[in-house]
């Protein structure tokens, strides 16, 4: 059974169609894209995903169950494209309080609290008020919160969005060795198709609220005649627009 | 219900407001802004107080040149004022002012002719004092009554010559004591003052009851304002609670955090209230004591306490829907300036009107709102007694505040709040675009 199954997703946001049918399955420990430019429907199909919002037409799955209730948030793990961090608490406090919600106050939650502390890779400035880090810092805290509970799915809304070259390179090694270490399913978002292309092993094309193409990034190569899923991607985007 | 995750969340609420600039610098400001508008208040006073004490310089342009104005000028002398006598002649009254002025009076006393003819026929001879005043100022004419009042008992006493009364006998010819009884209280008041401490009481302390609870709206505004803000509600809203238990850790948090703040409104206003109480004895320079004393039973006290939590919850929950509706807190704190009206126009009527004035429906319907119930019931508990009712009052208020927070739970989700951010934010386009 797919961990993921999204079934002719539509949303409405007044008159504005976001979603027009939207499907696809994640399977469980792939590295699953969802790609598209600005405006496509990436972040309307995340919310509808993680239960933030309710879709106008068909429906979602995740484990079989529908989401937005505790059980279901209990396995799924969400990082927001512009996930802000509270100014005034410590790094170490937030990945705690994270610890604690998830795993009460047992040796699991410290366990987990090790491991975003690890992940978060902040040394002592961990300690410190939120509202010093830089963006980069503020992203890595994110990254570790959402994957320092080991979650069965996660859910990674552009990941490296507005990091340097290198703080970029640090957060997609951490989703890769999270993803291989712990088996893991992560569904992302990325407008970098060499990010998505090295980390994804399947993905989905999305582009005004419907899906373009999906499947194994080297199949997809192959079948369009393309050198890479960059080309991939503006070859469909213009084929769409012209 | 998850009381880990609960404990964690309003922990962490608690520890981002107790430590945000922009909410504790209000709090820190409010138990300042009392007591320094207290003190300057009475470094007024005194100023006021010196200068009256001081006024010792007194011109008199005697009109009358009789041996009556003579002896008022000795008995001016006698009680410590050094006067200046001024020849008066054809000189009107701007003249002898500008004179008297410039020979260093802060006073001038004219005494009319007849004034001694007056004396001895028992009429009310004429005088004037014309106070010399450098600067217009609140208090600056306190310096004419002392003199006025020396000058009253020399009259009063020339006046009384030969009736075998005594100018002090006349001025309070009985043994009055005046006492209040308190109809609804039934207390007997044995001093005046007390009276007046009471109505001060009744006066003040509702008003402070509303400042608090707006004080606690503004706070869960902007708080919550703050998580739109800051971008952490999508995130707060996908961890493994229900959006009730992340409601009350969220309120628990933010009124832990409130009642620190009231404490320090409190510690401004009681520091404000000691300061003004002082002043009847800085004006006499005599040790006085504080005539506010408050005749509140303690089951009163207790409903009010348990009356006033009931509404700074109520208040908070309400705080959280304006903030939970405003994309930042700049318009968080814009939405809910108008919206303390609610609070402050209620407690202005309930603090200045007559009971009567409410009305037997207009009492009932201040009891029954948590964010009035307080208020009128601190006036009543003051100056009165509570109303039968008011343990089911009280029970009416509960499910007030618990209907507001679970509407509150209701409202906190994305795709609503979302929506209603996106409507109020048409309609204030609309409203920027003139009806376009």
């Amino acid at each position: 059974m797919p961990v993921l199954e999204a079934k002719g997703l539509v949303k409405d946001f007044g008159g504005f169609r976001a979603l027009r049918g939207v499907s696809f399955e994640v399977e469980e420990g792939e590295v699953f894209g969802l790609v598209g430019p600005n405006g496509a429907g990436k972040t309307t199909t995340f919310r509808i995903i993680v239960g933030l919002l309710r879709p106008t037409a068909g429906e979602v799955r995740v484990f079989g169950m529908e989401p937005g209730g505790v059980r279901v948030k209990r396995l799924v793990s969400y990082l927001p494209e512009d996930a802000g961090t509270y100014r005034n608490i410590t790094g170490y406090e937030f990945l705690s309080m994270v610890a604690r919600i998830y795993f009460g106050k047992g040796k699991e939650a410290e366990e987990a609290l090790e491991l975003g502390l690890r992940i978060a890779g902040l040394g002592e400035k961990v300690h410190e008020k939120m509202k010093t880090y830089s963006k980069g810092m503020k992203r890595r805290i994110q990254v570790a919160r959402a994957l320092m509970v080991k979650p069965r799915l996660a859910v990674l809304d552009e990941p490296t969005a507005g990091l340097d070259v290198l703080q970029a390179r640090e957060v997609r090694e951490l989703v890769k060795r999270y993803a291989r270490e712990l088996g893991a399913t992560v569904l992302l978002s990325s407008h970098n198709m060499a990010e998505v292309e090295e980390l994804c092993t399947r993905v989905a094309l999305i582009h005004t609220g419907r899906v373009l193409e999906q499947g194994e990034v080297g199949e997809l190569i192959t079948k369009h005649g393309v050198r890479n899923l960059e080309e991939l991607f503006i070859k469909l985007i213009r084929g769409v627009g012209s | 219900m998850n009381f880990e995750a609960f404990k964690a969340l309003a922990a962490k609420e608690f520890k981002d407001l107790v430590r945000d600039p922009r909410i504790v610098v209000p709090f820190v400001l409010s138990a300042i802004v009392m007591p320094v508008i207290g003190l300057l208040i009475i470094s007024t006073m005194q100023v006021a107080v010196r200068q009256a004490v001081e006024t010792r310089n007194v011109a008199l342009a005697d009109l009358d040149h009789s041996e009556a104005s003579q002896q008022m000028v000795r008995w001016l002398e006698g009680k410590g004022f050094s006067v200046v006598l001024l020849e008066a002649g054809e000189a009107g009254e701007a003249e002898l002012a500008r004179e008297a002025a410039r020979r260093g009076a802060q006073l001038l006393l004219v005494v009319a002719p007849g004034f001694e003819r007056a004396l001895r026929s028992g009429d009310k001879p004429k005088l004037k004092l014309i106070a010399l005043v450098k600067e217009v100022s609140a208090l600056g004419a306190l310096g004419g009554a002392a003199v006025a009042e020396v000058v009253r008992g020399f009259v009063a006493s020339k006046l009384l010559e030969g009736s075998g009364l005594s100018y002090d006998l006349v001025r309070d010819p009985a043994e009055l004591q005046e006492l209040a009884y308190v109809i609804p209280k039934d207390m007997l008041l044995a001093n005046p003052a007390l009276l007046t401490g009471l109505s001060m009481a009744v006066l003040l302390i509702p008003l402070i009851l509303a400042s608090v609870a707006l004080v606690v709206m503004q706070m869960s505004a902007t708080a919550m304002a703050v998580e739109n803000e800051e971008r952490t509600l999508e995130t707060l809203l996908t961890l493994p609670v229900s959006r009730f238990e992340m409601l009350l850790s969220k309120l628990l948090g933010m009124f832990a955090v409130s009642l620190i703040g009231t404490a320090f409104e409190m510690v401004g206003m009681l520091l404000y209230f000691y300061l003004l109480a002082s002043i009847p004895a800085a004006l006499t320079q005599q040790p006085g004591q504080a005539a506010l004393q408050v005749a509140v039973t303690p089951s009163d006290a207790a409903f009010l306490a348990v009356s006033l939590l009931l509404s700074l919850l109520f208040m908070a929950a309400l705080g959280l829907i304006v903030g939970a509706l405003s994309r930042d807190v700049r318009i968080a704190n814009t939405v809910a300036g108008p919206l303390s009206m609610i609070v402050y126009l209620p407690a202005m009527f309930i603090a200045f009107a007559p009971s009567e004035a409410l009305g037997p429906s207009g009492s009932v319907l201040l009891y029954a709102l948590p964010v009035t119930q307080p208020v009128i019931a601190a006036k009543d508990a003051i100056g009165s007694t509570l109303p039968p009712a008011a343990p089911a009052y009280l029970a009416v208020s509960l499910a007030a505040t618990l209907a507001v927070v679970y509407a509150v739970s209701k409202l906190f989700s994305l795709e609503l709040l979302s929506e209603l951010q996106h409507k109020l934010s048409s309609v204030a386009r609309r409203e920027r675009g003139g009806g376009r």
